[in-house]
């Protein structure tokens, strides 16, 4: 059910946090370009401070409000990563459907079922097997069925993990959010010192885009995240698991990023998707987190369990 | 025939006779455009803004209609329509028609008032006598004041170009402007053949409204360029 935000003590210092972001970053991109404002407007570095300044409010919202409006948040990202995946590795249109339909079934086991969750992978490669059978067409059906699980376990279940992690634990809220404006802020960090320090690249077989001060600016920018919104977290977690949680959240966008870029390459397509203005579409916005947020999830339990 | 003359023909003379082909006037009243609000503004533009997010360029060019147009897009897709009509806005769309193909949208009573209703629709022959009929019951709107919606090529994924001359009788004779629209993305939303959608980005690129002249061919290679114009814009800010 929809729960008025404005209950949540969590909630203002959360949005006030995050929409000074947004103002800071604008104002430093603004001094850091000098440029007129009319050509500015016309700028990708402009369309993409819109695009922020939509999401950023939106997401606070949605997922302090919950309920139906979280859900149709995590629907849109669903369908449409999901359809710019298919649309990236030339999915077929039956396999296409069976992705987006697994992936809004992922949410609401997520939801509402979570005793089946850790059937989800097995059911959705059961599901898929079925479009072969069914049809009669099994020419290029191992690939299709390969490149279709492919999408499930890197756009679709990823985001079921963030409903299951929502709904499941009691700093689910605050875990979520962390880890998003972390996730956003180290990406953002990654370009900007990446284009300051350039440097070394990292992998250049795999993105040779991808710097050694890039990745820098990814750690920092995953501190300052889960800094910026220390009011959001939770008194049971130790200072130790917090450290781990930068580390990952830094690590899991490098991951993110490398991840991005390889399949990308491997399937020889770029989607140029006009979603999200001034970024390449959905996935290429959310994918650092869908590989972070598992991860550190997971890491977070770990270090909770063996040091406390 | 000349084509001053066919277009006199498709004038229709002074009886100016309906004939066989239904005008489904009953969409255009009071009530039923009351009932089309709510449905685009309740169902159909919050749907399409989630299955094909939109984004409009050029819409500063509408601000330069005074009267009824005639909008021109290349046609790809079923989405075509209510995209274009989400993308040119309520002001636009409270006084538009859709010209559509009476033999594909009109062949079912169900079909035909659903996409009236919906979408604002009006059947359009394709091809025989008919075809002037539908083009001089738009000539008629067009001089109530309602603007129209066309796709030139006559069938989805034609491109856009090889527009047929229909819309350039219609707004020679009304003498009422042309504006060009080009939509891009739809292809990979639902191309033809397909009946489901799968979700993409789109973008709709408005030209400025093209003066109609005198001259039918003149005006189609005009509308053709006007889009080609579009298109350029359009892919190029993609590019950005």
């Amino acid at each position: 059910m929809p729960r008025n935000p404005l209950a949540n003590p969590l909630f203002l210092p959360v949005f006030w946090r995050v929409l000074l972001l947004l103002v800071v970053g604008l104002a430093a991109v603004v001094l850091s370009q000098r440029r007129s404002l009319e050509v500015w407007r016309r700028s990708t570095l402009f369309l993409r401070a819109r695009t922020w300044f939509v999401i950023g409010p939106l997401f606070v919202l949605a997922v302090f409000i919950g309920g139906f409006v979280a859900f149709l948040l995590a629907t849109f990202v669903v369908v449409q990563g999901c359809s710019e995946f298919v649309r990236i590795a030339a999915i077929d249109r039956r396999y296409a459907y069976l992705l987006i339909l697994g992936g809004e079934l992922g949410l609401l086991v997520a939801a509402l079922a979570r005793d089946f969750f850790g059937f989800l992978p097995f059911g959705f490669f059961i599901a898929l097997t079925l479009v072969p059978i069914l049809s009669g067409r099994i020419t290029d059906a191992h690939r299709q069925v390969a490149d279709t699980l492919v999408g499930y376990v890197f756009v679709a279940l990823p985001m079921a993990y963030i409903v299951f992690v929502k709904s499941a634990e009691p700093w689910g809220l605050n875990f979520l959010v962390i880890v998003t404006v972390s996730v956003a802020l180290s990406d953002i960090a990654a370009y900007a010192t990446g284009s300051a320090l350039r440097g070394r690249k990292l992998m250049p077989r795999v993105d040779p885009t991808k710097t050694w001060g890039g990745a820098l600016g990814n750690l920092i920018g995953a501190a300052v995240g889960v800094g910026w919104l220390w009011v959001a977290v939770p008194p049971e977690w130790s200072i130790a698991a917090v450290v781990v949680l930068v580390l990952v959240i830094a690590f899991g966008s490098v991951w993110a990023d490398l991840t991005g870029g390889f399949i990308q390459r491997a399937f020889r397509t770029e989607v140029r998707s006009t979603v999200l203005l001034g970024y390449g579409g959905v996935l290429s916005r959310v994918d650092s987190l869908l590989i972070t947020f598992p991860l550190s999830y997971y890491a977070l339990i770990l270090v909770l369990k063996v040091v406390g | 025939m000349s084509e001053r003359e066919q277009s006199q023909a498709a004038q229709g003379g002074p009886s100016r006779r309906r004939g066989p082909v239904p005008t489904w006037s009953w969409a255009r009243t009071p009530p039923a455009r009351l009932v089309r609000s709510g449905i685009q503004y309740g169902a159909l533009v919050p749907l399409l803004k989630f299955i094909a997010p939109f984004t409009v360029i050029g819409k500063r060019n509408l601000g330069k209609l005074k009267g009824p147009a005639v909008f021109v897009a290349n046609h790809q897709s079923h989405f075509d329509a209510p995209v274009s009509l989400a993308a040119l806005g309520g002001r636009i769309r409270r006084r538009l028609v859709v010209a559509a193909a009476a033999d594909y949208f009109y062949s079912s009573a169900v079909k035909g008032a659903a996409a009236s209703l919906a979408l604002g629709t009006v059947p359009f022959v394709r091809s025989g006598g008919s075809s002037r009929e539908s083009l001089q019951f738009l000539k008629d709107l067009v001089g109530k004041g309602w603007s129209v919606l066309i796709f030139p090529s006559g069938t989805r994924g034609t491109g856009a170009s090889g527009f047929k001359k229909g819309f350039a009788y219609l707004a020679v004779d009304a003498q009422v402007p042309v504006v060009p629209l080009y939509l891009d993305g739809l292809d990979q939303v639902m191309p033809k053949g397909s009946f489901i959608p799968l979700p993409g980005g789109v973008v709709v690129g408005i030209g400025p409204p093209i003066a109609p002249g005198h001259d039918y061919n003149d005006l189609v290679r005009r509308a053709e360029a006007g889009v080609a114009e579009v298109r350029t814009v359009v892919k190029g800010w993609e590019g950005t």
